[in-house]
């Protein structure tokens, strides 16, 4: 799991994302940045948070010696590309870049090489290596202008994006850095406010539980490969791969929302990196909506110039769509290598490999066996694409299996029933997710109509206001609908499996209260009131909105900051003053 | 400007909530006679610190602020029960506390005295007396339960300072503790709420993973509870017996230096042999060593001053547990009452002795 990049930034940072620490140091940087004069000015304080930033990942400055040269050289090649406009060096100055990355990541296959006799750090690395790439590509091929020195520098340690991104093109960043933005309105502040705190709430509760799951599982699902308990290794390996998915999805998309909203806040907009990829339609679909700014910079700079040589070598009007199927899948292949060091991950890249390749030979191949017509009529059906966005996750959850088993379980995996499992697994995955795919989409309007997110239809929406706006009806209703809901959460969870056996009926009764109470303070610190009462504020004073919705903001930070605190621990800097 | 005013309330009403919720909790915690006895027994302990007593133990030491005689209990989980309440009311005029820890042994209870010493006033001193409650688990070392309990509490809320592995310095001044300790309270409930969600979940999942798991007995249920069945009298000996067959030599010589640091502040400690289900102690090889050792070993401890000894090993019988070593409340409650007795009893200090208890023949 620590070898992928997306945990190697979330985990082992010292100053880690939900930690007091992070929160005041973003609280100073938002103050800073906002007042800080465009030009120079602006650019020396970006330059000083992101030098706080990165020293507060290592015990001495030594540590940071082989990422700073790696960095220094980036800008050397940058240099040589800029002046010699030629592909050839560029290729050389690419490939040497990509090789001394592969050393300083310690990749197996540079083992043999000596390294540096003391301990040193690669946090941010395979994202510094993306932005590097990126304007030694585009400087050398003439599309770039060469960023000065410390632009450059503000640009590959950017703060925000340097553990685990988002990739931000430098033509992005740059007036960013340079021009002070306009003030925000209240609107702009309460929305990107409100994300951070689903973030810490992702990251936090949703993250830890599902980790927990994960931790769980493990061993009971390694036990019954072991006794080949088929059935029951399907239905466990689902659960566990699904919950790994989940993990994944919470952790990387919370800490999205933190450092895209604190960047808000600060007045630097960075790019989304998730879109609903739960509504994907198709593995093709999903890359659009899964860390996205990596897909494009793999389209960008792998992609796009394989396949114009792959065109340029053998392409007709007939081959080109395979050419592209071929590209696809060698980019995935290679995207898929550089999110871990260790060998498990060349299976990481043919699962991803193949699933981009078939599916886009699915889609050359099917319009001409059923017809375009037939096709396309097909793909609208609603039961397809249930079908179709159950298996693009539970195939993803699948693959994702490389992230969470070293390579002897692996090799567990790929003998005797681990094959029949991992198959049954995705069939169930597929078929139930389908199944609860259609509920949603049956209940969604409903459920969003009875807690007043005013988003059920334009009869349910006119409704809505006519009846609850600036009533307390408003909020009353979709509260104790979220209260009944977490009871009913609760009592399923509790009672249907053995949770509460043993225990005498006030014990129950308590936990069972406890259950609900929690599980309904999470939803509403993760907004799931915010549109009732963000309405029923605007109707009641709506010269005051702004003073409201920073109160409520108030009450959900409260809720969120004390979780981040009673499970993560130790604000320690508060008793430093004693 | 919006950003700055925005982010003022939302700040303020953050801080106007923990406020509030820093006076429901004081007020909840003194309906609940938290501020006025620490007993990690009992069941307003248990509801706000949790069942193990290690939050207790760190951040509810103010009941042990007051200058009058007053007895402090420590142990593990089979000396909680012993109720405070139980205990005073034997003694007249003089106030209890219960400190054991879940899983703790010997070398906890210097941590635990420790704690307490950091609070108790130096003019009662001499007035104090310290019950260790024994077993022989309490001698067989390593890191159980109750060290990670304790070590993650203390450094929790950032409130000590970590030097070495089983060390810890308090970083604020002692006099500041009480209101610290108080300032954490709304933390310290949500944790107990978080904990016990997590501990629920966890048998949720493992009934979905189809993982067996013992049942959730909780405090009103162990009065009902079946006695272990004979497979599992039969696994728990097994079990045990494969933690060791001997006490630890280094855990054994432990108790000396605690002993004597009680001694010396011219306090009183008294150490009670706490009862065990006779399969239990006759099986279990750990459990003859202790008692064929104990007698020679806390003899040199009982020459200090201030140093006794009382036997309840024979006082329950096997249906008074509710499983291989917890007494069930009822009869808990009944030996809480004898040890009051029994301490109320005690010479003054300044005097030796090895004092056994015979078993109560009233006892039911």
């Amino acid at each position: 799991m620590r070898s992928s990049p997306v945990w190697e930034g979330l985990l082992a940072s010292t100053m880690s994302l939900t930690s007091p620490q992070f929160l005041a140091f973003a609280l100073a940087a938002v103050i800073l940045l906002r007042l800080a004069p465009a030009g120079a000015l602006r650019r020396v304080t970006i330059f000083g948070l992101n030098g706080i930033f990165l020293f507060s990942m290592v015990k001495a400055p030594v540590q940071l010696v082989p990422l700073a040269g790696f960095v220094l050289l980036g800008y050397g090649a940058i240099l040589i590309a800029g002046r010699a406009k030629s592909g050839l060096w560029l290729g050389i100055l690419v490939t040497g870049l990509v090789g001394i990355f592969i050393w300083l990541k310690r990749y197996p296959i540079v083992s043999a090489f000596p390294t540096f006799n003391f301990a040193f750090t690669v946090v941010g690395l395979s994202y510094i290596l993306f932005r590097i790439l990126h304007i030694l590509i585009d400087v050398g091929q003439g599309c770039l202008r060469r960023p000065s020195f410390i632009a450059y520098l503000n640009y590959v340690f950017f703060f925000l994006s340097l553990l685990s991104g988002p990739i931000q093109r430098y033509e992005d960043f740059a007036p960013q850095e340079e021009r002070r933005p306009p003030p925000p309105g209240w609107e702009e502040v309460n929305s990107s406010a409100k994300r951070v705190v689903l973030g810490y709430l992702m990251v936090i509760v949703m993250g830890s539980a599902t980790n927990n799951f994960v931790e769980m599982a493990k061993a009971p699902f390694f036990d019954a490969l072991g006794q080949s308990k088929v059935v029951f290794g399907i239905y466990l390996f689902a659960l566990l791969t699904f919950a790994y998915l989940l993990n994944l999805f919470v952790n990387f998309a919370g800490y999205m929302n933190i450092v895209i909203g604190v960047g808000i806040l600060a007045g630097i907009v960075l790019p989304e990196n998730f879109d609903h990829p739960f509504r994907s339609e198709s593995f093709l679909d999903l890359w659009s909506r899964w860390h996205i700014t990596l897909s494009n910079w793999f389209k960008s700079y792998l992609f796009n110039p394989l396949l114009r040589m792959l065109g340029a070598r053998w392409g007709t009007k007939n081959s080109i769509p395979y050419l592209g199927a071929i590209a696809f899948y060698v980019t995935f292949f290679v995207m898929a290598l550089w999110h871990g060091t260790t060998s498990i991950f060349v299976v990481y890249g043919l699962f991803l490999g193949s699933g981009v390749t078939v599916n886009r030979l699915w889609q050359i191949l099917m319009p001409k066996f059923f017809g375009k017509s037939n096709y396309k009529e097909l793909s609208s059906r609603r039961w397809y694409f249930q079908l179709s966005r159950a298996a693009t996750m539970s195939y993803l959850a699948i693959a994702l299996t490389s992230f969470w088993i070293d390579g002897e379980q692996a090799a567990k995996l790929a003998r005797s029933s681990g094959p029949a499992i991992l198959f049954g697994s995705f069939l169930l995955m597929t078929v139930v997710g389908a199944g609860l795919g259609h509920l949603w989409e049956i209940s969604a309007p409903k459920v969003r109509d009875i807690l007043g997110w005013g988003q059920g239809g334009p009869v349910n929406e006119a409704k809505t206001l006519a009846v609850r706006s600036g009533t307390l009806r408003t909020i009353a209703i979709p509260m104790m609908a979220l209260t009944l809901a977490s009871a009913a959460a609760a009592t399923v969870a509790l009672f249907a499996s053995r949770g509460l056996a043993g225990s005498s009926l006030p014990h129950a009764i308590v936990t069972l209260v406890l259950f609900t109470v929690t599980l309904a303070v999470t939803c509403v610190a993760g907004g799931v009131l915010d549109p009732p009462l963000s309405r029923y504020l605007s109707s009641r004073a709506p010269q005051r909105q702004a003073d409201a919705a920073a109160l409520w903001l108030g009450v959900r930070g409260f809720i969120v900051v004390s979780l981040a605190v009673v499970l993560n621990s130790a604000p320690a800097f508060i008793y430093q003053a004693f | 400007m919006a950003l700055a005013r925005f982010l003022l309330i939302s700040a303020l009403s953050m801080l106007v909530l923990y406020g509030l919720s820093v006076v429901a909790s004081t007020a909840a915690y003194h309906g609940l006679g938290l501020d006025h006895q620490l007993d990690t027994g009992s069941r307003a302990s248990d509801l706000t610190f949790g069942a193990l007593g290690a939050s207790a133990v760190v951040y509810n030491r103010r009941p042990l602020i007051r200058n009058g005689p007053q007895v402090i209990l420590i142990g593990s989980s089979n000396f909680q029960h012993y109720s405070a309440n139980a205990i005073a009311s034997e003694m007249p005029g003089i106030s209890a506390s219960n400190m054991a820890v879940d899983g703790s042994n010997l070398e906890d209870f210097e941590l635990v005295v420790n704690l307490a010493y950091e609070v108790l006033p130096a003019l009662s001193s001499g007035r104090r007396t310290f019950v260790f409650g024994l077993w022989y688990g309490d001698f067989l070392g390593g890191d159980g339960v109750g060290r990670e309990a304790l070590k993650s509490e203390l450094t929790r809320y950032g409130l000590y300072r970590k030097v070495e592995e089983d060390r810890a310095i308090l970083k604020i001044p002692r006099s500041t503790l009480p209101v610290v300790a108080a300032s954490l309270r709304p933390l310290i409930i949500m944790q107990r709420a978080w904990e016990t969600i997590t501990g629920v979940s966890t048998l949720v999942v493992q009934d979905i993973l189809r993982q067996p798991h013992p049942p959730a007995i909780d405090l009103a249920a162990q009065d009902e509870a079946a006695s272990p069945a004979e497979a599992e009298k039969r696994a728990l000996i097994e079990r045990r017996s494969a933690v060791g067959t001997r006490l630890d030599d280094d855990v054994l010589a432990k108790l000396m230096p605690i002993a004597k640091r009680i001694s010396d502040a011219g306090d009183r400690l008294v150490l009670v042999d706490l009862p065990l289900p006779r399969w239990h102690a006759e099986g279990v090889p750990a459990a003859t060593d202790y008692s064929r050792r104990k007698q020679a070993y806390l003899a040199a401890v009982l020459r200090m001053p201030g140093i006794y000894y009382l036997d309840m090993e024979g006082s329950a019988t096997d249906e008074d547990f509710y499983d291989s070593v917890h007494l069930r409340p009822k009869a808990c409650m009944g030996l809480a009452h004898r040890l009051g007795r029994a301490l109320a009893g005690l010479p003054a200090p300044g005097e030796t002795g090895l004092r056994p208890l015979k078993p109560d023949p009233s006892h039911s």
